[in-house]
């Protein structure tokens, strides 16, 4: 993590003094990510059977979730306060959802603290979250394009009507909802793969992480058809700002104001638990490279 | 009547290319190039029982796909393999308590858990008496000094000592055909000794038949009288160890660096067999009793020697000139003639 | 008698497996608790979602509350022990890709049951308990509750169902080895199974078709509830039983064939 201190301000001032120079340094910067993101995409491609049977994994939790919402509301057409129509869109908008949230790249990160491979991060002139996020930005763009595949597919299939907003300040705002809510999510995902730093064991802790996330986000139900006190708890812990979110204020049911302050929710969230990561991540290489022991 | 018996064994694999860049994995995504390799090529030999024999090779010449195919794991594409009158890949309940696959760098003992709850897990596998099972145990444990081991965790162990342990849970059912690939890679030197002398004991003693893959000069000299060198799939040489030192093992490497460019090759080859020369440097092959007044020769000539080394000719090395063009004559089928 | 031997050998070798495993989740305790605990949260979530459901209306798919419950209930006895015995499976394409399996082929001891049986989970075994309870504890509020023919016949479908997804474990194996990119089927049929924490009611005919034919989770862990509803005739449970056989026999076919594509292919 690059902490601007006065020295590192002087640098850049310097650097912006210095003309074309600079951009060409950003440029080849830059570079080193962009080609880490085209290796990305290779290595998702070349476990070709992986990435398939991944997608279907997507689609089959759809499809349960699609035929579930669709019994309870056959009769009336509503139920717990949604229409089929929302719903439906809210099945189906999370599976797009979590091919731009949510992100398998940072879950690497743990095998390779403990398997050591990490100490070459250590040793390349490369910034490892921002290597991290290159790589994750590959594999979220690969897994968008077949969301949105997927998404238009079953739709089609299975002759659903999906709700299309188009009230642009919505969508402005839903927008915004969603780059927080993968920022949020990074932020969790990435400080749950440190904790590699100090066991062995990351695969059972990530797993009760991932589960809780899965309900905790409203990826699996919208957090509101639970019991009111159930509702309100998870509805403010930051976990809700990540699925349920961003789908409410696509749905209109937040409206425009409702939309501003789950986004301001977010980015408290956000402001919260940044340091706390960059806390986590100095003392796991503090421990990792045997400094101050 | 040999215990391993192989004819005219041959084995082929396919594989996938991939090309390079995003565009050959889209193109990769749906439909791939095959090629084939052919890993083993129309290899025989047999062995007699209590032999001790080495298999020599460079990386990827067919060594552990012959180890593999005698222990029933791969099978034949062409070919007649028999080892104590059964064939391996038919993986019979009878053969297979009869031999024991060991291989270096590939553990089969439990990570999180002492070697003991592993070898118990064998005994059960290969079906050993309880009395049988403590006896082998504590011939080992004294063999091997393992003693104090057996009941720390594997995963805290060192790479030697899980070493032992691993040739303890390979050899506790008594097996009378042993075939170890690479077991003393990565150990230390005074690991290495302990294993190579451990191998030698237990051939002597059980007059195991075992077959041994190895890098090391120092486990094929100490321990193999006889060596199979393999080479692309083929055999180039079964025989005599001595007979192969002989030929090639008799020489030291003179390497003489130069400090000027213009040494010609005729000033160097006075002094013994050139087998390299670059402009700075020049590698001489030269007899062990005549390689020190050489040197010395070489030092008090007119050459602008910078520095001088002299080299053990490693068995490594010993392969390569033998697969090399500048050393001795092929016949036919590649296999070394007798000079 | 030699069978008897045989049989007793690898119980043997199984109660020594399965003592390695224990031993190695103790040592793994954080690991082995956190996902127990994901387990739990996962159960507790779906029951929570279900009861939820319930508040809103008094019927899905035509089912009460406790009969869906049991639905669920039924699902989770299933899944969970098969996770608990057949476990081995998840490690085994890593073992392939890192060579033991080569070992394992070279001793004297079935190669299915042994990659099967690597890794036991006595978690698992223990969350079973919970389990059983309540099912017992619903069976009793059915509108309908059920006689002890009933249980029985339930009983032997779950034996069914645990052999059908033995098969689907079985066949897992098999093509962990055919294809070594293959790091998803065994997910592929976790994430199918998770269709069966519903009644079938709920999907349409074809997906129904789908998942009680083709890929035969239904079969396996809705049937047994719905002879428990009274929902099920005679020829249906012969069918499933007859199936159960035939797939299992299919899956082991599987597995040859893919034992003799390893023998054939090198590492």
């Amino acid at each position: 993590m690059k902490i601007v201190t006065a020295r590192h301000g002087f640098m850049l001032k310097s650097a912006r003094r210095r003309g074309p120079n600079r951009k060409m340094m950003i440029a080849s910067g830059m570079r080193k990510y962009w080609v880490i993101f085209k290796i990305s995409w290779q290595k998702e491609l070349e476990y070709r059977f992986n990435f398939f049977l991944g997608r279907l994994r997507n689609i089959i939790v759809m499809l349960l979730l699609y035929y579930v919402w669709y019994t309870v509301t056959k009769k009336s057409g509503k139920f717990a306060g949604y229409s089929q129509i929302e719903l439906i869109t809210y099945v189906f908008g999370i599976n797009i959802l979590r091919a731009i949230i949510f992100g398998a790249q940072s879950k690497q990160v743990a095998s390779d603290i403990n398997d050591g491979s990490f100490s070459a991060y250590l040793i390349m002139p490369i910034n490892h979250f921002t290597r991290t996020f290159s790589a994750e930005f590959a594999q979220r763009s690969l897994s968008l394009v077949t969301a949105l595949a997927e998404v238009i597919l079953f739709s089609s299939f299975l002759k659903v009507n999906l709700i299309f907003q188009r009230d642009a300040a919505i969508l402005a705002l839903f927008s915004l909802s969603i780059a927080l809510a993968s920022v949020l999510y990074f932020l969790f995902s990435y400080a749950m793969s440190l904790l590699a730093f100090w066991s062995r064991e990351a695969m059972g802790p990530r797993f009760l992480f991932d589960w809780f996330l899965e309900f905790a986000s409203g990826a699996y139900f919208p957090i509101d058809i639970l019991s009111p006190a159930l509702a309100s708890i998870f509805g403010i812990l930051p976990f809700a700002s990540i699925m349920y979110l961003p789908m409410q204020i696509y749905l209109g049911r937040t409206g425009v104001r409702g939309a501003w302050q789950g986004i301001a929710l977010q980015s408290v969230w956000i402001v919260v638990f940044f340091p706390m990561v960059l806390w986590v991540w100095r003392r796991g290489l503090n421990k990792y490279t045997g400094e101050g022991i | 009547m040999p215990i391993i018996e192989v004819r005219n064994l041959s084995r082929n694999y396919e594989y996938y290319r991939k090309r390079p860049g995003i565009e050959g994995s889209l193109r990769g995504l749906f439909r791939r190039e095959k090629l084939i390799a052919e890993a083993v090529k129309d290899v025989s030999f047999s062995i007699e029982e209590g032999e001790l024999v080495g298999f020599l090779g460079p990386n990827g010449a067919g060594k552990t796909t012959t180890l593999k195919i005698l222990s029933g794991i791969l099978f034949p594409s062409a070919g007649d393999v028999r080892v104590l009158g059964h064939i391996p890949f038919r993986r019979q309940a009878t053969y297979q308590k009869q031999f024991a696959l060991v291989m270096g760098q590939k553990n089969q003992l439990w990570w999180d858990l002492p070697p003991r709850e592993s070898f118990v897990l064998n005994k059960e596998i290969y079906e050993i008496s309880d009395s049988d099972f403590k006896r082998s145990l504590d011939e080992f444990c004294e063999l091997l000094d393992i003693g104090g081991i057996l009941d720390v965790p594997v995963r805290k162990l060192s790479l030697g000592q899980r070493m032992k342990c691993e040739l303890v849970t390979a050899l506790i059912h008594r097996p009378k055909v042993l075939f170890l690939d690479e077991p003393t890679i990565g150990l230390d030197v005074v690991a290495q000794k302990n294993i190579r002398d451990f191998i030698k004991k237990y051939n002597d003693e059980k007059k195991t038949t075992i077959i041994l893959t190895s890098h090391y000069m120092e486990d094929i000299s100490r321990l193999c009288r006889r060596v199979i060198i393999i080479d692309l799939g083929k055999i180039i040489y079964d025989g005599p160890l001595e007979e192969l030192v002989r030929r090639y093992a008799q020489h030291k490497l003179l390497i003489i660096y130069f400090s000027a460019g213009n040494v010609k090759i005729q000033d160097i080859e006075r002094y013994g067999e050139v087998a390299a020369i670059e402009t700075e440097k020049a590698v001489l092959r030269i007899s062990r009793d005549r390689v020190k007044e050489t040197a010395s020769a070489v030092l008090s000539s007119n050459l602008p020697v910078d520095d001088i080394l002299i080299n053990e000719v490693e068995i490594d090395d010993v392969i390569r000139a033998i697969f090399s063009n500048t050393a001795a004559p092929r016949g036919g089928n590649g296999s070394l003639l007798p000079k | 008698m030699e069978m008897i031997a045989l049989i007793k050998k690898y119980i043997r070798i199984w109660k020594q497996l399965s003592s390695l495993a224990i031993g190695s989740s103790w040592s793994n305790r954080i690991d082995s608790a956190a996902y127990l605990a994901g387990k739990l949260i996962r159960f507790g979530f779906f029951l929570l979602l279900i009861i939820s459901l319930f508040s809103f209306t008094d019927n899905l798919a035509g089912y009460s509350q406790y009969e869906v419950i049991l639905f669920f209930l039924t699902f989770n006895l299933i899944d969970v022990s098969a996770q608990a015995l057949f476990r081995g499976i998840y490690a085994f394409r890593a073992d392939i890709q890192r060579g033991n399996f080569d070992f394992v082929l070279s001793k004297p001891v079935n190669p299915l049951f042994y990659s099967l049986s690597r890794m036991t989970d006595i978690l698992d075994i223990i969350f079973l308990a919970p389990i059983i309870v309540l099912i017992v504890f619903v069976m009793g509020k059915l509108p309908k509750p059920p006689d002890t023919v009933h249980v029985f016949l339930y009983s032997v479908l779950i034996v069914a169902g645990m052999i059908i997804i033995l098969g689907i474990h079985i066949i897992s194996a098999g093509v962990a080895i055919w294809k070594i990119e293959s790091e998803n089927f065994i997910w592929l049929y976790r994430e199918a199974m998770t269709i069966g924490r519903f009644p079938p009611e709920v999907y349409s005919p074809t997906v129904r078709l789908f998942f009680t034919f083709a890929v035969p989770i239904l079969i396996a862990v809705a049937f047994p509830v719905k002879i428990l509803l009274y929902a099920l005739d005679w020829r249906w449970m012969m069918f499933t039983m007859l199936y159960a056989v035939a797939f299992f026999g299919f899956s082991l076919i599987v597995w040859k064939a893919s034992l003799k594509v390893y023998s054939s292919a090198s590492s």
